[in-house]
């Protein structure tokens, strides 16, 4: 799966469940600032991640990368490590 | 008419605070003295009934129309869930019909002088500093003591006079304690306050409080979820806003 099929999924998720703006999502948006994600968005989202691209997410070892993501950019690489 | 309105507004709702405020931090620690009373219970208590005095000293200004008010169950904890039109909608979220009210906060008003001390006292929840698992440990407890929460689930006012999209917090707190939501609606408020002269203009104001919506009627996984977009469609429905 390529950056561009991972980004229209991702935009999907937070168009649909998040009623965020379709515009307002580029690969430099930041999660929290620009998106007006909070922090239970940010768990809720990791599990539609989770469902969307049938990977598990070990909550204890991947806590560090997930508190690292600041951008959408952040979430696509993600998923390309967690496919990979 | 305006000046003698915006004049007797703002003496009136001075008297009433300055009088009110002394009268109760005088009283506050002979009830927790003498009838053993909580610190934070007393002053969620001061606080919603000063809410609904400022409300009700503002009249004839203001004349708020209250609706629902029977549907809210009574002694048990709920949720109570506002749209946020303006920027003292907190005044009038104190008017549902109880009184030990914890309000969810933005980390701004904890900062105001008077205000900001009387949040601090009554244990307001700083909504921005707050993680989702302190919540729920605050939450559960709380309910078990019967008090209730105010929510603002757009996170801020809305500028636009738009229902914008809801966060998940309240319906987190909901599916943890078990406490039902309350959706109030509330309409007009937002043509009473300017920050510019006059201030206050005479409003009619409409609070309607909804039927409620139980946590058990949502099925496992992100249940939270469910009942969010739920409870908006609720308010868009009402409101006639698109869904």
């Amino acid at each position: 799966m390529n950056d561009e099929m991972i980004m229209e999924k991702i935009s999907r998720i937070l168009v649909d469940e998040f009623e965020i703006e379709e515009d307002k999502i580029t690969t430099e948006a930041t999660l929290y600032d620009e998106l007006g994600l909070d922090s239970l968005d940010g768990v809720d989202l990791i599990v539609m991640l989770e469902n969307e691209f049938g990977f598990k997410v070990d909550r204890k070892q991947d806590e560090s990368v997930i508190r690292a993501m600041r951008n959408v950019q952040h979430i696509v690489d993600f998923i390309k490590q967690k496919a990979a | 008419m305006p000046l003698l309105l915006n004049f007797y507004f703002i003496v009136v709702l001075a008297l009433v605070s300055a009088v009110f405020e002394v009268l109760y931090h005088l009283a506050a620690p002979i009830m927790m003295l003498v009838k053993g009373y909580r610190r934070d219970d007393i002053y969620r208590i001061k606080n919603a009934v000063y809410g609904k005095m400022m409300v009700r000293a503002s009249w004839p200004i203001l004349r708020v129309k209250m609706k629902g008010a029977h549907r809210v169950p009574k002694n048990r904890s709920c949720v109570f869930v506002y749209n946020h039109p303006s920027m003292i909608d907190v005044f009038f979220a104190a008017l549902v019909p109880h009184n030990n009210l914890l309000v969810f906060v933005r980390s701004w008003p904890f900062k105001l002088k008077l205000f900001g001390w009387s949040m601090k006292l009554a244990d307001y929840i700083n909504s921005e500093a707050t993680t989702h698992d302190e919540l729920v440990e605050r939450g559960v407890k709380l309910a078990e003591r019967n008090v209730s929460f105010v929510v603002f689930p757009e996170g801020h006012r809305s500028r636009d006079g738009k229902l914008h999209r809801f966060y998940s917090g309240a319906f987190y707190l909901s599916i943890n304690t078990g406490s039902p939501v309350i959706p109030v609606v509330m309409s007009g408020v937002e043509n009473f306050f300017s920050t510019k002269f006059p201030f206050v203009r005479p409003t009619n104001v409409t609070i309607e409080m909804l039927d409620p919506v139980y946590p058990e009627n949502f099925q496992e996984g992100q249940r939270h979820l469910a009942m969010r977009k739920h409870v908006e469609g609720i308010y868009r429905e009402y409101l006639g806003e698109p869904l």
